[in-house]
């Protein structure tokens, strides 16, 4: 149980500088949890259940992080977040772990979702540029830069990846163009929607 | 509303004994009855704001074995601090109930 409850909080901070700061609260935090977990479980509960509702009350302990983390800096300006990295990557938090049964799927679910729904429907515009021939078509350096992107995305997607390509295929030969590019683009705008919707919820 | 006013439960809390972080949530729990569950989240935000004020400090316990656990303890102005909150509660409390 401890090692999953130190990977839970691995992935929690993923993103982080790797501080003695932080490696402190993360030990803190996993005693509190570990404690938590063990009264769960004397109180009736399976193990499994008695993590999940463990963690369940955590809340929003990254930003309680980064609030300290700027805090305990003299002089320092506090910001609204330190959590979001400058660069854009929806792929954060993304595990290559399809048979990872203890991938603790809360958080990592919601941000797969924004990736998915991105990819889809960048794909979508892909082909579309690429069907009707637009700034270069399928050829273009930044197509293929788009595609190799693509892939990437979906070799990182782990499981699930393998039904889109094969929903992919079927509908691009047994589908019209128009049909194909019509699921993916109301697909992939959906998961994004979803995705931001629900974090606008949270927050 | 409980929100609110936290940084006083937690103060008040110390105020009688160094307690961890999840002795503290887990005293709230109890002595509210079941009533309130405190967030990891909210109760280190608010031992962060405490310490940044020097209202708290904090020392890791030599626990023989098992997991290490940090303890917090209240400051001499924490507890002045705490007890100026515990007047103007006071206070607020008798007059909210003669208005509402």
């Amino acid at each position: 149980m401890n090692s999953r409850i130190r990977r839970h909080l691995d992935s929690i901070f993923r993103g982080f500088e790797d501080t003695q700061r932080l490696r402190d609260f993360k030990e803190e935090l996993a005693t509190n949890l570990a404690e938590k977990v063990a009264d769960l479980q004397a109180s009736g509960l399976d193990e499994d259940t008695a993590f999940r509702e463990a963690i369940a009350t955590l809340g929003d302990i990254r930003a309680a992080y980064a609030q300290g983390e700027e805090e305990s800096r003299p002089g320092s300006v506090p910001r609204a977040s330190k959590v979001r990295k400058t660069s854009f990557d929806p792929l954060e938090g993304v595990s290559f772990d399809p048979f990872n049964k203890e991938k603790d799927k809360d958080e990592e679910e919601e941000r797969s979702r924004l990736a998915w729904g991105v990819f889809l429907s960048g794909l979508a515009v892909y082909l579309y540029l690429g069907f009707n021939n637009i700034a270069g078509g399928f050829g273009s350096w930044w197509m293929l830069a788009l595609f190799f992107y693509g892939v990437y995305v979906l070799l990182r997607g782990g499981f699930g990846c393998g039904t889109v390509l094969i929903l992919v295929a079927v509908l691009f030969h047994v589908g019209s163009k128009r049909s194909l590019l019509l699921f993916l683009a109301i697909v992939g705008v959906a998961m994004v929607i979803t995705s931001l919707v629900k974090k606008g919820r949270r927050t | 509303m409980i929100r609110g006013h936290i940084d006083a439960i937690v103060l008040g809390l110390l105020s009688r004994d160094d307690m961890y972080g999840y002795q503290i949530c887990k005293t709230i729990y109890s002595k509210s009855h079941q009533l309130y569950e405190l967030k990891e989240a909210t109760l280190y935000a608010s031992l962060r704001r405490l310490e940044a004020q020097d209202l708290i400090t904090s020392y890791w316990g030599d626990e023989d074995q098992g997991s290490r656990r940090k303890y917090y303890r209240i400051t001499r102005e924490g507890r002045e601090a705490y007890d100026k909150c515990k007047a103007d509660w006071e206070f607020a409390k008798k007059v909210i109930d003669m208005l509402i």
